[in-house]
């Protein structure tokens, strides 16, 4: 079932949580609402599901105007942060909770709650756990009877707010890894709220990245890496760099610390830490800064510098692979020439983005 | 009291000397002060009641008014409790589910009964349905009877009451939050199902701790229920009213008796009360403003 | 449906909340406050400050000021032990601070008495030193004293046994003896709820009946409390003037509870608001 979120404002007294939010998911589809808190993504996954209304705006669910429906009729299954199970419950109790709830006429008979109970708990390997009470499970066991017992009763759109971030980071791979599956085999439509850009960039076919409640960008997880549309969704996904200088006329770019050559505006240059390279010597035909090594992380499969440029001070981190940094040999208080690979220009605060390739010098 | 650690524990703070001396009289002094203050009473009660043996405790207590007076006194409490009961539900849902203006100022007139005196309680009653109250000729042109007759002892009883169990479970809902409830809504049910099936199981020791307070306490109003009942023996006498009936009557061996009824029924109460704080964890709810009367 | 919430059944709790609390509560109250009312501002002063009512208002507020502040000492000491010590019995001490609570206030009265008359078990050692408790002002604050101090205990005690040891470990480290752990750490947090429970001892020791009046004497201009007063009027059918004294204690009753208010909202304060 397809969502058509169309043109959604809510406000709390002064503060704007949404902002004219308009957004459209495919039938089938596993969207990532991302952003960071107060960004208005888990306002937008409520209205959704009916649990909070909006000052403007409307939602389709599948063609068909769900503004004024309740939540118990949309016809959606959520999932909650703290899962939320009925702790008085048994684990089988809390699946089967939505199918006896349903009015007499449309209810299915003891025998067949009891078999789709054990489906979904097959389905979120946790058969053995049907007798048990949530307090006695781990929290990605909760969260997994939480999916269970949402998908009990065939929901049309599966809504998620920040499902794993009560959970250990190791935890919360595995139950990233084991929803995408599931989506997969059951092709329902589902929103997945998260604050954590890695999550959705893996997760889901399309990602909407939400800030201080506007909609900035939507697209494929490649498509708005490689092509943010301004410097805060840049910012946001993976680790940035980040310089200050003034556009050329022939676009050369220089940092303020120290520029001769005429400029014409001003502009926010963007560099992520493995897009700078790094030399013990002068690179040839570039133009290159002066860096000296403060700190080296090596744990983890890269190698993580920071570095102080010399003349302004300032620090600045690169990555690098293990095997360059070993033909590098750089312990601290070394000193290296560093140059951008690639540089991403931002005119103000968005609009323009221009790539450079080479050819620039800090 | 769940995590608490004694201070006593502590080894930073291991007592010297002088210090354990200190606790331990401060122990003594404490037991000293609830043997005199309270323990004695209690006994007083029974050593008097028994004190021209066994056979006339019985007869005392089964003699006519004070069986009556037995009924009257279960009756009211069988019906304040549970109306005190549903209202507390209704009240402490409204208020930790919902948002609304004027909130606090609700909390605040659940509060009344408890800093209210008894006797001033009483007499709001009889302002109401007494003879020259409010209501008091339309009752009286139709036979009714509100004031020195039993609905006008229930009523007395349902005021003092009545904020127990709204006050236990409005914490208590409010620190469990809603979560549960929001889930079961949009899992499809509605609002029975919501509350038979989530609410209630979550709630029920809580509840049956506000319920065991009222229902105490509605056994043992005296005050109010003195101002609005008449005195009327056998018909508008609860027990702790006919002990002191007897008192008065210097029938005080059958006074203590009766008391000591009401003396057990109290004690049996504590004994739950703790069993409930003990096995549940719970706290004893908002102490700051503890029943008052 | 409120607009804020997706739960259902507002509308009935709320409506069958506010009808209920208006039947029981507020109309009853309305009545007593425009009866006291209707006799004029000049009407209702005179009768507040009959000869009889003004020595009544000495004997119960005087008794109740004494009686609070010795539920002060003792619950203090009670709140004290029971927080901070571990001992045989500890639980059935606990669960017996609330007994006044449960104990109906008649057979609190005459147990009292019972104790303190002259062959009473405690009033046969104090009559021959002409120490009189019963049917004396002295009665009067012994049976207040009962029935307020569980307020302080349970007011004072909750605060004492949420105070963090690390802070007193943190003192101590600090180098402050016993005494000023006690009164630099544990009393500046310890009294606002002192105050709390004394104000709400003194509310329930002046607005008691009960237990007071069968160990009290009960002699007008002497050891008579404004309850009995009250109750007195009514009987001999002057519901005026009932009225009257009733509306000037819900006057007291109403400055204690806004005072218990600003004394817990103070207390939060300075926690840093932990409730």
């Amino acid at each position: 079932m397809s969502i058509q979120i169309e043109h959604i404002s809510k406000r709390y007294g002064s503060f704007t949580a949404l902002a004219d939010v308009s957004l459209t998911i495919g039938s089938g589809e596993l969207v990532a609402l991302l952003g960071p808190s107060g960004s208005g993504k888990t306002t937008l996954l409520r209205i959704i599901a009916g649990l909070e209304s909006s000052d403007e705006g409307s939602i389709l669910l599948h063609g068909e105007e769900s503004t004024r429906h309740s939540a118990s009729r949309r016809g959606i299954g959520f999932v909650f942060q703290h899962y939320a199970l009925f702790r008085h419950m048994t684990i089988f109790e809390n699946v089967a909770f939505g199918l006896r709830v349903q009015s007499r006429l449309l209810r299915p008979s003891r025998s067949i709650i009891r078999e789709r109970v054990r489906e979904l708990l097959h389905l979120v390997q946790l058969d053995s756990f049907a007798e048990m009470y949530p307090e006695q499970l781990s929290g990605g066991q909760r969260q997994r009877v939480a999916l269970a017992r949402a998908l009990a009763v065939k929901p049309k759109v599966l809504l998620l707010d920040e499902p794993f971030s009560a959970l250990d980071a190791k935890v919360r791979k595995e139950l990233r890894d084991w929803l995408r599956r599931i989506h997969d085999d059951l092709h329902v439509t589902t929103v997945l709220v998260t604050h954590d850009q890695e999550e959705a960039l893996e997760v889901a076919d399309r990602v909407a990245i939400l800030n201080l409640g506007k909609l900035e960008q939507t697209g494929t997880p490649e498509s708005i890496y490689n092509n943010p549309a301004s410097p805060f969704v840049y910012n946001f996904l993976g680790n940035v760099n980040l310089f200050h200088g003034r556009l050329l006329a022939e676009l050369s770019f220089e940092e303020r610390a120290g520029s001769t050559e005429r400029s014409i505006d001003s502009a926010i240059g963007f560099v992520r830490p493995h897009e700078l390279e790094l030399s013990r010597n002068l690179p040839a035909d570039r133009r290159a800064v002066v860096a000296s090594v403060l700190r080296v992380h090596a744990a983890g499969p890269q190698i993580r510098l920071e570095l102080s440029i010399a003349g302004s001070g300032r620090s600045v981190a690169a990555e690098l692979s293990r095997k360059q940094f070993e033909q590098l040999a750089l312990v601290p208080g070394d000193k290296v020439f560093v140059w951008p690979q690639y540089i991403r220009l931002f005119d103000d605060d968005r609009a323009m983005s221009l790539l450079l390739d080479q050819g620039a010098g800090i | 009291m769940t995590g608490h650690r004694p201070v006593s524990s502590s080894s930073l703070l291991h007592p010297s000397r002088a210090q354990q001396v200190g606790r331990v009289t401060l122990i003594l002094l404490s037991l000293l002060f609830l043997l005199g203050f309270l323990i004695l009473p209690v006994a007083v009660v029974f050593t008097q009641a028994l004190s021209q043996g066994w056979k006339l405790y019985r007869d005392s207590i089964c003699q006519a008014y004070v069986l009556s007076a037995l009924r009257l006194t279960g009756l009211v409490a069988s019906i304040a409790v549970p109306l005190n009961l549903v209202f507390g539900l209704a009240a402490s849902w409204a208020i930790t589910r919902f948002e609304f203006h004027g909130k606090s100022l609700l909390i605040t007139f659940i509060d009344i009964p408890l800093s209210v005196s008894p006797v001033v309680a009483g007499m709001m009653y009889v302002e109401v349905f007494g003879l020259h109250g409010w209501l008091g000729p339309w009752l009286s042109e139709h036979n009714l009877h509100v004031i020195f007759a039993v609905p006008g002892i229930v009523l007395a009883t349902v005021f003092v009451t009545f904020p127990f169990v709204a006050r236990e479970l409005i914490p208590f809902m409010q620190a469990q939050g809603s979560d549960e409830e929001v889930a079961a809504v949009v899992l499809g049910a509605n609002g029975w199902n919501v509350f038979w099936r989530v609410t209630l199981p979550n709630i029920k020791w809580a509840l049956l701790y506000g319920t065991i307070l009222a229902a105490s306490r509605s056994i043992g109003e005296f005050g109010a229920v003195s101002v609005v009942s008449g005195h009327i023996r056998g018909k508008t006498t609860t027990l702790p009213l006919q002990v002191e009936m007897l008192y008065n009557e210097y029938n005080f061996t059958a006074a203590f008796a009766a008391a000591s009824l009401l003396t057990l029924a109290a004690v049996v109460t504590l004994g739950i009360k703790k069993a409930l704080e003990v096995t549940t964890g719970l706290r004893r709810g908002n102490e700051k403003e503890e029943a008052k009367s | 449906m409120t607009r804020s919430s997706p739960l259902p059944g507002f509308r009935l709790s709320f409506t069958f909340t506010m009808i209920y609390l208006t039947a029981i509560v507020l109309i009853p109250l309305a009545a007593i406050l425009l009866h006291a009312s209707r006799q004029g501002f000049m009407g209702f002063l005179h009768t507040v400050t009959a000869p009889r009512v003004l020595a009544s208002y000495r004997v119960t507020l005087g008794s109740a000021g004494v009686a609070a502040l010795l539920s002060a000492v003792f619950g203090m000491l009670l709140a004290w032990v029971l927080a901070r010590y571990d001992f045989p019995g500890k639980r059935v001490v606990d669960a017996l601070v609330d007994l006044p609570f449960a104990l109906p206030t008649a057979v609190a009265g005459i147990s009292l008495t019972a104790l303190y008359t002259e062959q009473g078990w405690i009033g046969r050692y104090l009559e021959p030193h002409g120490i009189h408790v019963a049917f004396t002002p002295v009665g009067i604050v012994l049976a207040m004293s009962f029935v307020g101090f569980p307020f302080v205990v349970r007011s004072v005690q909750p605060v004492l046994e949420d105070l963090d040891p690390a802070m007193e470990e943190a003192a101590a480290s600090l180098g402050a003896n016993v005494w000023q752990r006690f009164t630099r750490v544990i009393a500046p947090v310890a009294f606002p709820a002192l105050l709390t429970g004394t104000a709400l001892a003194f509310a329930r020791a002046a607005g008691e009946y009960g237990s007071v009046i069968f160990i009290a004497g009960n002699m007008p201009m002497k050891t008579e409390i404004t309850t009995l007063l009250i109750v007195t009027k009514l009987e001999e059918y002057d519901y005026s003037g009932a009225a009257a004294i009733a509306g000037a204690m819900l006057a007291l009753s109403f400055s204690i509870m806004l005072l218990v208010n600003l004394l817990q909202w103070w207390g939060q304060r300075r926690e840093g608001n932990r409730t």
